[in-house]
Formats: structure tokens, C-alpha cells, sequence
């Protein structure tokens, strides 16, 4: 069954929005997501240009400001909470994760 | 040697793995492309090279504003910041290439660029075609109504029409279908996370409609063509081949001299002209050897030309006005025509050159496809009825024996008999006018002729 929009956060939405704390551009987030993953994750500009669109459809993010064709954006309140969500969302699952498994990796 | 390669691509506009894989090999070739038409792909040439393309489908409306808005640009400067450049856009298609091999790839999630081909294929795709499906089916059914309701009439005027608009129903299906199923398997992947390896997705109308319709017109043209009239069309087709040929081996001379541009371009321009001047004379001289169409006819004089009709020989109409009346010159006029092999009609008129009066007018309806005749009928009647003025009616006779017929309907004037008949023998509807009162034994020797017409 699909999942509904942005209820769970793909890998590549989590490193976006929590690149947003601060203000940034849309093609520096691509260089910020590389480096913050050691290059594990890689957002394409075609992703990275729609995910930018949706976010700000869905109030997670807003425009800041527009510099010639160069856009800015910042984590909204909503968007700051559903990236918490989602934090809390893994840790939990890391939590079961050490809980179930973590003994017996242990032994 | 050509700068420039046009190509009739058979890719469906959302088959960006065959899109991209093909133009790469294009530009390993050494052809890079310049142009996305609507017939035709452009491809300009380059030094053969390795690059990367990438197909991409720009998510918003660009309707209103057809050149580059702002926002799309913006799009296309966030690509070539991640090292792409951009080729060309046709539509909602982006074409980006990279000469190296470690770009990012511009979609790395296949869930969002399935939501932006759909986007694009929803209004491109399964609208479009399902709007030609409705206009399609409206117009098939409505011909269907009229060739049922007035045969001859709908078959003369849009035969065409009728020939062309089914042709639209099975190819608009097909794509619809097609997308929808490549659009099942790109969710099922893009859910699983991967992006979907499109197989070859051809298109059918370009593959196998247009040529089928071509074909099927082509066959229906040389069907009514006598044989004379198909070796005239073949001469004029190898003819126009072989001018091409001089043409190409000229301009290829030309290219090896050592004239200027603007010289060799005055030549190739005159040799053109000069080869479509040679061209059509040709046909005028080459078109009195080729016999025209009804030449079987043997044409009984040429001082005498009407407008419409061509004269020939009345020994070979269906009905001959000298067996029915001893008599000496008979101009005759013959016209045949074919309407989408359903229904042909020939129509006959002949005169005595002695006396105008003796005139044998005959229409023959072959109704070849037996479903339609009673409409044929039911058309022939009717209209003769609204052209019958003046007080004339159409009636049925009750006793058809005279003729051989299965039925026959004669016309009347304020209550009394003319001499105008319509006639249903086997699969034919014969509207007849003597100009004279015929006896039983001329109209006996008229049936039988016409029986085997």
C-alpha cells in the first residue's frame, strides 16, 4: 500500500529538510547532503528541484528570499516538527533494534 | 558531408531509458542532438563521444508562457550546477548531457520522477488520446448512421473521412494501454525504491497505423486503377527516383569543387530546377503513351467533348442504344466511379447523332456489399422523389416480370406513365430513362443486358 506524502520521510527528504535549519539555496543543498553523509546519500537536481516545490506546497519550508534566479529556503515551525517525527521515528526503531537484536549481537 | 541527420524516432515521449541509451549511442556516432519536431528528430554533427543523457520531465505547466520562465530556468541552472548541461527542452521534456561519468544522475528518487512523468503523461498521454478515442468513435458511429441512412451519397462526398478516423481508435487504445501498463510496472519499482528499465515502448501509430492506412489507400487507389493508369503511377515514381539520384550525384560533384559557397549554392539551386523542369516534361510527353482511364472503350469521335464525360465507344456500355433502336451514330458517354469498394456506380448516356430525341440514359448503383443495398434503394428512390417536381411521383410496378427483375419503380407524370424506371436486379439499382415509349421486347433485351452488366 502506498504511503501517505511525507507521513515517513525517504533518506533523501531527511537530509533536505535538516539541511533547511538554516537558510540555504537549492544547489548548495545538494554539496551540504553529500558532505553531511560522507556521500552515502546523493539528491539529483531533478529530486531535489521537486522535493524543494512539494515542501513548500506542504508548508514544511518557505522561501526566503530570491536572488536573481538563486531561491532560498528555511525549515518552517511544521516542517521542524515532522523532521523531530521522524527522529523520534528512527531512535524508537534503533531503540527495538537494541532491545531485540543488540543482546544477541552482543553474545 | 552532412552537418545535419533527420530521423523519424518511433520512442513514446515517456521512454526515457530507450531516449537516453539511444542518444548516446547517437553521439558515439558522432551525432548530437538539436531538435525534438513533431515529425522529425534533428541530430547535429560532433566529434564521436562518450556522453551521459538524461531525459527529465519538468513537473510544472509551461503553457503559459511557452519560452524559458523563470522557474524552469531556475530548474536548469540547479542541473548544470550538478554538472549537466542542457541539450534541449521540447515541451515538458528536458534533455541534459554530461560528458563525465561520475555526474549525480539528476533523478535519484524514482517515486517523484514517476509523479512528474505521470504529471506530464496524463495531459499528453491519456487525455490526448482519449479525446481522439471519443472523436474517433462519435464520427465512425455517426458515418455508420449515414452510410446506412444515405449509402451513396455519404460514400461519395466523405469517403475519406470514413477511411481515415477508424484508423484512430486502435492506435489511441493501444497507447493508453501501453502507458497504463508502463505505468503499473514504474509504480511497482518506484514503491520498491528502484527505477524502472523500460523496454523498447514503440510507437504503434508511427510503426504500424500510418503505414497500414497508407497502404490500405494505396491498395483501394489501384484497385479503381486499370493497369495502364498503375504502370503510369510506377513510371512516375521511378522517374522521380532516378532525377533524385542526378540530383545527389550532382550536388556531390559540386561539393568537391573548389566554387565558392554562395557559387555551388546558385548551381544546385539551377540543377533543381532544370531536373523538376525535366521532370514534368517527361510526363507531358511520356502521358498520351499510357492509355487513359476506360481506354477498353474505344472512343467513338474526337470532335465532340463534353465536360463531364469522356466518349467512347457505346459497343461496350452495358446497355447499347443500337440494339434497342436501329439507328446510325450514337454518341455515348461513360463515367465509372468507386466508392470504398462498397458501391460503384456507372452512369451511361447515349444519343442518336441523327436525332437528339432518341436518348438512353442509364445509372447502375453495384451495390457490392449486400447489407446496404435497401438503404442504396430506399436513397435512389427517395432522392428521385424530391428531384421528381412538377407532379411527377415514383411508384412501385406491381408486375416486375417484363424486366427480370425483383423489383421495378416507374415514374409518373400528373397520373400517366413515363418512361423512367428504376430497377433492383440481383445486387444492382438501375435508374433507366428511354426517350422514347418502350416496347416489351426493347425492355426484355435492356434487362438481359443489364443482368450481365
Amino acid at each position: 500500500m502506498p504511503r501517505a506524502k511525507f507521513q515517513t520521510l525517504t533518506e533523501q527528504m531527511f537530509y533536505i529538510l535538516m539541511c533547511l535549519k538554516n537558510e540555504c539555496c537549492g544547489t548548495d543543498i545538494m554539496e551540504k547532503v553529500r558532505k553531511m553523509t560522507n556521500g552515502r546519500i546523493v539528491v539529483g537536481p531533478g529530486t531535489l528541484y521537486n522535493l524543494l516545490e512539494q515542501f513548500v506546497e506542504e508548508d514544511l519550508i518557505c522561501e526566503t528570499k530570491i536572488e536573481g534566479r538563486k531561491r532560498s529556503y528555511i525549515l518552517t515551525d511544521k516542517g521542524k516538527k515532522l523532521l523531530e517525527t521522524e527522529y523520534n521515528r528512527i531512535c524508537t526503531q534503533a531503540e527495538d533494534f537494541r532491545r531485540f537484536l543488540g543482546k544477541e549481537n552482543d553474545k | 558531408m552532412r552537418d545535419l541527420k533527420y530521423r523519424i524516432e518511433l520512442f513514446s515521449l515517456y521512454d526515457h531509458t530507450n531516449i537516453e541509451k539511444h542518444l548516446k549511442k547517437m553521439a558515439a556516432k558522432g551525432w548530437m542532438l538539436e531538435k525534438i519536431g513533431r515529425t522529425f528528430w534533428v541530430y547535429n554533427r560532433i566529434e564521436p563521444q562518450n556522453i551521459n543523457f538524461s531525459a527529465v520531465y519538468y513537473p510544472k505547466d509551461i503553457n503559459e508562457d511557452k519560452n524559458m520562465s523563470e522557474d524552469r530556468q531556475n530548474f536548469i541552472d540547479m542541473c548544470t550546477c550538478a554538472g549537466w548541461s542542457f541539450v534541449l527542452s521540447s515541451d515538458k521534456l528536458h534533455i541534459f548531457c554530461c560528458k563525465n561519468n561520475d555526474c549525480i544522475p539528476i533523478e535519484t528518487d524514482a517515486q517523484i520522477q514517476l509523479e512528474c512523468i505521470h504529471k506530464f503523461a496524463k495531459s499528453e498521454i491519456i487525455y490526448g488520446y482519449f479525446f481522439f478515442i471519443i472523436a474517433a468513435v462519435i464520427f465512425t458511429a455517426f458515418s455508420g448512421y449515414l452510410i446506412c441512412k444515405e449509402p451513396i451519397e455519404t460514400l461519395a462526398d466523405s469517403l475519406d473521412a470514413i477511411w481515415f478516423w477508424p484508423f484512430f481508435i486502435p492506435f489511441s487504445l493501444y497507447n493508453i494501454i501501453k502507458y497504463l501498463i508502463w505505468h503499473k510496472n514504474a509504480k511497482a519499482a518506484a514503491e520498491r525504491g528502484e527505477f524502472y528499465e523500460t523496454k523498447r515502448i514503440i510507437r504503434f501509430e508511427v510503426l504500424f497505423c500510418l503505414p497500414l492506412y497508407i497502404f490500405s489507400s494505396l491498395l483501394r487507389t489501384l484497385m479503381i486503377l486499370e493497369i495502364q493508369q498503375i504502370l503510369f503511377v510506377i513510371f512516375l515514381i521511378i522517374f522521380a527516383a532516378i532525377l533524385v539520384c542526378i540530383f545527389k550525384a550532382i550536388r556531390k560533384a559540386y561539393s568537391k569543387t573548389k566554387l565558392s559557397e554562395n557559387a555551388k549554392l546558385f548551381f544546385k539551386f539551377y540543377t533543381a530546377i532544370v531536373l523538376v523542369a525535366a521532370y514534368i516534361a517527361g510526363i507531358v510527353l511520356i502521358y498520351p503513351i499510357f492509355p487513359k482511364s476506360s481506354e477498353k472503350f474505344k472512343k467513338d469521335s474526337d470532335s465532340f467533348i463534353p465536360s463531364s464525360y469522356t466518349v467512347y465507344h457505346h459497343k461496350n456500355l452495358p446497355v447499347n442504344l443500337e440494339d434497342l433502336i436501329p439507328i446510325n451514330g450514337v454518341v455515348s458517354k461513360y463515367k465509372f466511379n468507386d466508392y470504398l469498394l462498397l458501391i460503384n456506380l456507372e452512369k451511361t448516356e447515349q444519343y442518336s447523332l441523327e436525332d437528339n430525341s432518341i436518348e438512353l440514359s442509364c445509372d447502375i448503383t453495384h451495390v457490392n456489399f449486400s447489407p446496404i443495398f435497401n438503404a442504396c434503394k430506399k436513397e435512389i428512390i427517395t432522392i428521385s422523389e424530391k428531384v421528381a417536381k412538377n407532379g411527377f411521383t415514383i411508384k412501385k410496378e406491381a408486375d416486375a416480370s417484363v424486366w427480370n427483375a425483383d423489383e421495378v419503380y416507374r415514374y409518373y407524370k400528373d397520373g400517366e406513365p413515363c418512361n423512367s424506371y428504376v430497377v433492383c436486379i440481383d445486387d444492382k439499382i438501375i435508374q433507366i430513362i428511354f426517350g422514347w415509349e418502350p416496347t416489351n421486347e426493347q425492355i426484355a433485351i435492356a434487362a438481359e443486358k443489364l443482368k450481365n452488366a
